[in-house]
């Protein structure tokens, strides 16, 4: 399959006061095209700061993507779209919505005025937005309108590529599938393919055609989702996988509940990150930190004795 | 300033809080008339405010209504023209500071880092100074005049208007949608102005009606003390500094007049920013 990115060990610190925070470390990633990689782990796990890395948002800590600002703004909204968790504040509180879609295609096209609000009205016919609404400011729309204007943004400019930092958390639940679906519909139609962070295992089950688990700034496992949700290799996918509910009240699942919290990605644990709180672990686990293997076709998984 | 203060805690007593839109409708109309009687001096006055009218040293009677100084000049077309001179000066200085003080505080906020600790401290030094004695230096250097003036009054308000800029920048850059302006590849420059300059105007606002207020005290202490615009030019300070002698001769009217006027126009804007201030930052509202 053709690749649309790669992600080549990846390491994106922090420096705190207490430390340098080791938010993404040694990550390789490889998307395809057209496909719908699902990133999913609990907060801290610096699935976001890979997504805000991807576009360098953060400031990079080595070379590790060798274009300079001016470059990069390039790629930013034209190559690679951003959709934010929060619609509440990921738009300008002061400018009309359309204008904000205006500004995105002006960015990047030299395009005129009319053209551009002629494309940007069409878009918002095409998330789901009456016209009407396009003299509207942000806060006269409701938080999943906003969404589907901040959707609307990344896709104007129609990149390829589309990191999506959990994009429907922040939406009410009663909503959060007309989201998924629009943004479903705007990739068959546009071809786009898309990263999604999300913790939401049920989220990243309906959408995703591979899923990735992080942990602790590392990749714990990755595979297609079939594979990764009924046959987890890692312990904490199983124990992720455990504590989504069923909705079949004669189902008995076996809870795995896991001790302890995540570790402080400032002095994480020695050897495999997921040690302490792993309910198979063996002496090897806290000396050696185990490395991503294909088991199976496409399939891969950070574990010494996997599942 | 002590007597901005001042005033306000009489306001205070007269208008309770809570009640800013009236205080900016109190201000406005007063600013407002003072910009009139500017604009309109020579229908408001048929008498030169340069050239000697009448007999010296007169009262206020009808034929001038707010007397005659010592060469015999009208007092009351001298407040009419010397409007137009402290305006003048007030709101070209006000430009000079803001023009400077706004962009530099938007950099320096934006980009921090080696640009933003120079800024800082060249502002921080000029803020150190008192006011007063620092327009004092610079009108001493540069000489007296409208321009110059306006000059040695913008020096000082420079700091204010960057430390606001930079403050409030700092604030905003860290906010999600400017991140997602950067997302969607928005240039630095396009992202300061289009999104972080609408987002200053508020609290600029309130910070331009206070200093205007405050500039207007500082260009009537600079011709009062005879460093800032000089005779003959109708001048508001300049007047109060020339009826001063006569006082307690008895001649009242030489220092009444301009000190009032000075007063109301000061009052006038320090209406509207404190009005605005309540409107504006909902903290204020519950304080007692």
């Amino acid at each position: 399959m053709e690749e649309i990115l790669s992600i080549e060990k990846l390491k994106t610190y922090y420096q705190t006061l207490s430390g340098i925070v080791k938010a993404v470390d040694n990550v390789t990633l490889h998307v395809h095209k057209g496909e719908f990689l699902g990133i999913v782990g609990e907060s801290g796990s610096g699935k976001s700061t890979l997504g805000l890395s991807i576009l360098k948002l953060v400031p990079p800590p080595g070379k590790i993507i060798e274009l300079n600002e001016k470059e990069m703004q390039k790629i930013r909204g034209k190559k690679i779209g951003m959709v934010f968790q929060d619609p509440m504040t990921s738009l300008n509180p002061l400018q009309k919505v359309g204008e904000q879609l205006i500004e995105t295609l002006i960015v990047h096209e030299k395009i005129s005025k009319k053209e551009a609000k002629e494309k940007a009205e069409s878009l918002f016919e095409k998330v789901g937005i009456p016209k009407e609404r396009f003299n509207d400011y942000p806060h006269q729309l409701s938080g999943g309108q906003r969404q589907r204007v901040a959707i609307a943004r990344a896709m104007i400019v129609r990149p390829d590529f589309i990191v999506a930092d959990e994009p429907v958390s922040m939406i009410d639940v009663s909503l959060r599938a007309s989201i998924l679906e629009l943004m479903m519909d705007l990739k068959k139609e546009f071809n786009l393919t898309y990263l999604f962070i999300t913790h939401d295992l049920a989220v990243a089950k309906y959408i995703s055609d591979r899923i990735t688990v992080m942990y602790l700034g590392k990749i714990v496992e990755m595979g297609t989702k079939k594979d990764v949700f009924s046959k987890p290799k890692h312990p904490y996918t199983l124990a992720l996988l455990s504590s989504v509910p069923v909705p079949n009240p004669m189902y008995k699942s076996e809870r795995i509940i896991l001790k302890g919290e995540v570790p402080s990605p400032i002095n994480p644990p020695k050897g495999c990150r997921f040690h302490p709180r792993c309910p198979y672990a063996k002496e090897k686990c806290s000396k050696e930190e185990p490395i991503l293997i294909e088991t199976n076709k496409e399939h891969y998984v950070a574990c010494h004795f996997p599942l | 300033m002590e007597i901005i203060n001042f005033f306000n805690k009489i306001l205070r007593k007269i208008v309770p809080h809570g009640s800013g839109a009236k205080l900016v409708i109190i201000g406005f109309s007063i600013v407002i008339s003072i910009i009139f009687i500017a604009i309109f001096a020579p229908l408001l006055t048929s008498y030169n405010p340069t050239k000697s009218v009448g007999l010296s040293l007169q009262p206020p009677s009808l034929k001038h209504l707010m007397g005659t100084n010592r060469l015999g000049y009208d007092m009351f077309s001298r407040i009419v023209y010397g409007a137009r001179t402290i305006l003048i000066v007030v709101i070209l200085s006000t430009i000079i500071s803001l023009s400077i003080g706004l962009p530099l505080g938007l950099l320096s906020g934006y980009f921090g880092g080696i640009i933003d600790r120079i800024l800082s401290i060249i502002m921080d030094s000029i803020y150190a100074f008192p006011g007063l004695i620092l327009a004092i230096a610079v009108a001493a250097v540069i000489g007296p005049g409208v321009i110059n003036t306006a000059l040695a009054i913008a020096i000082v308000y420079v700091p204010t208007y960057y430390r606001m800029a930079r403050g409030q920048t700092f604030s905003i850059r860290e906010q999600l949608y400017i991140e997602a302006m950067k997302a969607i590849g928005a240039k630095d420059r396009t992202i300061m102005i289009k999104h972080i300059l609408p987002n200053l105007l508020p609290t600029m606002t309130i910070v331009f009606s206070l200093s205007v207020a405050d500039t207007i005290l500082t260009e009537a202490s600079l011709s009062f003390l005879g460093l800032g615009v000089t005779a003959p030019t109708p001048d508001w300070g300049y007047d109060l500094r020339a009826g001063k002698e006569f006082l307690p001769a008895g001649y009242w009217w030489l220092i009444t007049f301009p000190g009032l006027f000075i007063i109301l126009l000061t009052i006038g804007f320090s209406f509207i920013g404190e009005g605005l201030n309540e409107i504006l930052n909902p903290r204020m509202k519950v304080r007692p």
